[in-house]
């Protein structure tokens, strides 16, 4: 017991799994808390609709919001056959997950969360594509350095929210809008993240290779790379949480389709559970990336989590770099010639597919090796 | 004064007339420095330079790696005005080994550079593994802690000379080690010495490490720089531990010290 207080203390694997399970149910504690505090005693009267636990449609959820109980109009009052316990503002954990059957029929989650995903992945590739040649060429070359610095910087001011009217004007209201907004947002926070990463290189690197003959390629290619690459994977780890609420914003911007979308409309319609089922899907996904950005880590960049090399990795790292490759043809080709990308798309499926079978077949070795 | 007269060997280093100078030589660092090293073919040469901190010492060293360019002067290697033809590998005191890269490829980095192909630049960095005492950790990532201090070190000499081991240059490579590690490190060089006759310019502001590795020793004085005294090393060429306990690896020691301390009151 005196160890859990001991300042940086470690916790033994079962202790962590114990105190993370009683953590996640304190959470719902306390929101079932909150739901049930903020719930009311609603009048029902004939005619009202009792599809959604949380709210009797649309109308009648707005009036309890906006009314307490006392103030609700007499005339419902008197009518009233039955009172009904709804959640306004807070929806009741378990409504939330009995809302799911609903939001994966009616509403069609899934598809939904998918194409959240893909503009994600989207925005995403091109902020990295953006990103990446334009930050080595601003820290490698004083020529970029000296011209392109100080508006790096000052991008990060913008506020972005703000400009997405321009963003309308200038791409539409349909997917290339939501796409390179969200690729903006992200592009002001990686391109200054890159320069800084290429700054932080080791000098006593730099002067190594120099002396071993290296020439600005190859010192770029052995040293640079791996360096800021190893890196910036993690920067952009942390960068996805924050491209959630971009390309939610955009989402909302014409509401065709996504999650955001989705989430936004269920919650005009009273329907609360919705918008928390929401809530998890994204954490969920956002999970299962980190998941991925940490596997990709460990395979791209072994040096970081093992004493020695691992033999058998170079079939998982193909894999990886077939599925990147084929993925950021598949961005450039739906922002720039979505004819060509619909056309392709039925190979590229069979080519992610096979980056897939080949980790899978690295990843076999790996473990044959280990045991 | 030194004074070098022309002779008949090749000279293997050679620094002309060198000034450094900064904001526009209102600051003048080095002032009319030479510094010549002459080839010493099947037999290989170590020398030492010593100073007080901050005198210049480093500065000589990037110099002849092409690190850095003088204000004024020339520097040449093996006749020819330092560049991508004649570069010279540094052995620094912080770890500078690749992490991401393994012990095997961080010693054969300057091959790939040269393009030689993966086979044949693995088998001659595996020899030269052996060399420095690291075989069993060739696949291991060359980084801290999963290798030591001295080991770390081991690659860097590995690496140096497979990228050219007829002139290594080291920047107080030491100088981050514990002693008895330091004690295995110095005899690790002298054999390489005499195994590939290098010649070895090495920074150190260690005396005894001076006189004990050493055959010349030149001592370096600050504000400006340049080289007051050259101090040969009788010692016989094959050393050891012993070497330290005989009387006259004692006195040239003391005789070190005493032309440091003299060096330092004349600055």
């Amino acid at each position: 017991m005196e160890s859990l207080f001991k300042l940086r203390g470690e916790l033994s694997s079962s202790q962590s799994i114990l105190l993370g399970l009683v953590g996640l149910a304190l959470l719902i504690l306390i929101w079932w808390g909150i739901a049930e505090s903020k719930s009311v005693q609603f009048p029902i009267v004939e005619g009202d609709k009792l599809e959604y636990p949380s709210a009797i449609g649309a109308d009648a959820a707005t009036l309890a919001v906006i009314d307490s109980l006392a103030t609700v109009d007499s005339i419902r009052l008197a009518n009233a056959t039955e009172f009904k316990k709804v959640y306004p503002i807070i929806p009741n954990p378990w409504h939330v997950v009995q809302s799911f059957p609903d939001l994966i029929q009616e509403d069609r989650l899934l598809a939904n969360t998918w194409l959240s995903i893909w503009r994600n992945l989207q925005g995403y590739l091109w902020a990295i594509l953006l990103s990446l040649p334009i930050g080595f060429l601003i820290g490698l070359l004083p020529l970029f350095r000296g011209m392109l610095s100080r508006p790096t910087d000052a991008l990060r001011f913008l506020p972005l929210t703000a400009l997405t009217g321009v963003f309308m004007l200038a791409f539409g209201t349909q997917e290339t809008m939501k796409v390179s907004f969200l690729a903006f947002g992200i592009v002001v926070y990686l391109l200054p993240i890159v320069v800084q990463r290429i700054n932080e290189v080791k000098d006593v690197y730099l002067k190594t290779t120099f002396t071993l003959g290296a020439t600005d390629w190859q010192t770029i290619r052995t040293v640079y790379f791996p360096s800021v690459i190893s890196k910036l994977i993690d920067d952009i780890r942390v960068l996805t949480a924050i491209s959630w609420t971009y390309i939610i914003i955009a989402e909302l911007l014409n509401k065709e389709g996504g999650i955001g979308a989705l989430m936004y409309t269920s919650g005009r319609q009273g329907q609360t559970e919705k918008v928390f089922a929401g809530l998890i899907v994204i954490i969920l996904v956002g999970f299962l990336q980190d998941w991925i950005f940490l596997y990709l880590e460990r395979r791209l960049f072994p040096y970081k989590h093992y004493p020695t090399a691992i033999p058998g990795i170079n079939d998982s790292q193909y894999g990886i770099y077939i599925i990147l490759g084929t993925l950021l043809l598949l961005v450039v080709l739906a922002m720039l010639a979505p004819g060509i990308f619909a056309s392709v798309l039925t190979f590229a499926y069979i080519v992610l597919i096979s980056g897939l079978i080949l980790i899978g077949l690295g990843e076999y070795k790996i473990f044959k090796t280990n045991t | 004064m030194l004074d070098f007269k022309d002779t008949e060997l090749k000279n293997i280093i050679e620094l002309r007339g060198i000034t450094q100078s900064y904001d526009n030589g209102e600051t003048v660092i080095i002032k009319d420095l030479n510094f010549l090293i002459e080839d010493k073919p099947a037999q290989g040469q170590f020398v030492v330079i010593l100073g007080m901190s901050g005198c210049g010492k480093s500065t000589i060293l990037r110099y002849i790696a092409g690190l850095q360019e003088p204000t004024a002067g020339s520097v040449l290697v093996n006749g020819q005005p330092v560049g991508a033809d004649n570069r010279v590998s540094m052995v620094f005191q912080q770890y500078s080994s690749l992490p991401w890269m393994t012990v095997l490829d961080n010693v054969g980095l300057a091959l790939r550079y040269k393009g030689v192909p993966k086979k044949e630049r693995d088998e001659k960095a595996m020899e030269l593994i052996e060399l420095v005492g690291l075989a069993g950790h060739e696949h291991k990532f060359a980084q801290y802690p999963t290798l030591s201090g001295g080991q770390l070190q081991r690659i860097a000499i590995a690496r140096s000379l497979i990228a050219n081991s007829d002139i290594l240059l080291m920047d107080e490579p030491f100088g981050a080690l514990d002693i008895q590690t330091r004690i295995q490190m110095q005899d690790l060089l002298l054999s390489i010495l005499h195994r590939f006759h290098s010649t070895i310019i090495f920074v150190t502001h260690d005396i005894s490490e001076a006189v004990y590795l050493g055959d010349d020793i030149y001592i370096m004085k600050s504000a400006p720089s340049h080289f007051v005294e050259h101090i040969k090393v009788d010692l016989p060429l094959e050393r050891s531990r012993d070497t330290k306990r005989e009387q006259r690896f004692v006195d040239l020691v003391r005789e070190v010290e005493d032309r440091m301390i003299s060096v330092a009151q004349l600055g």
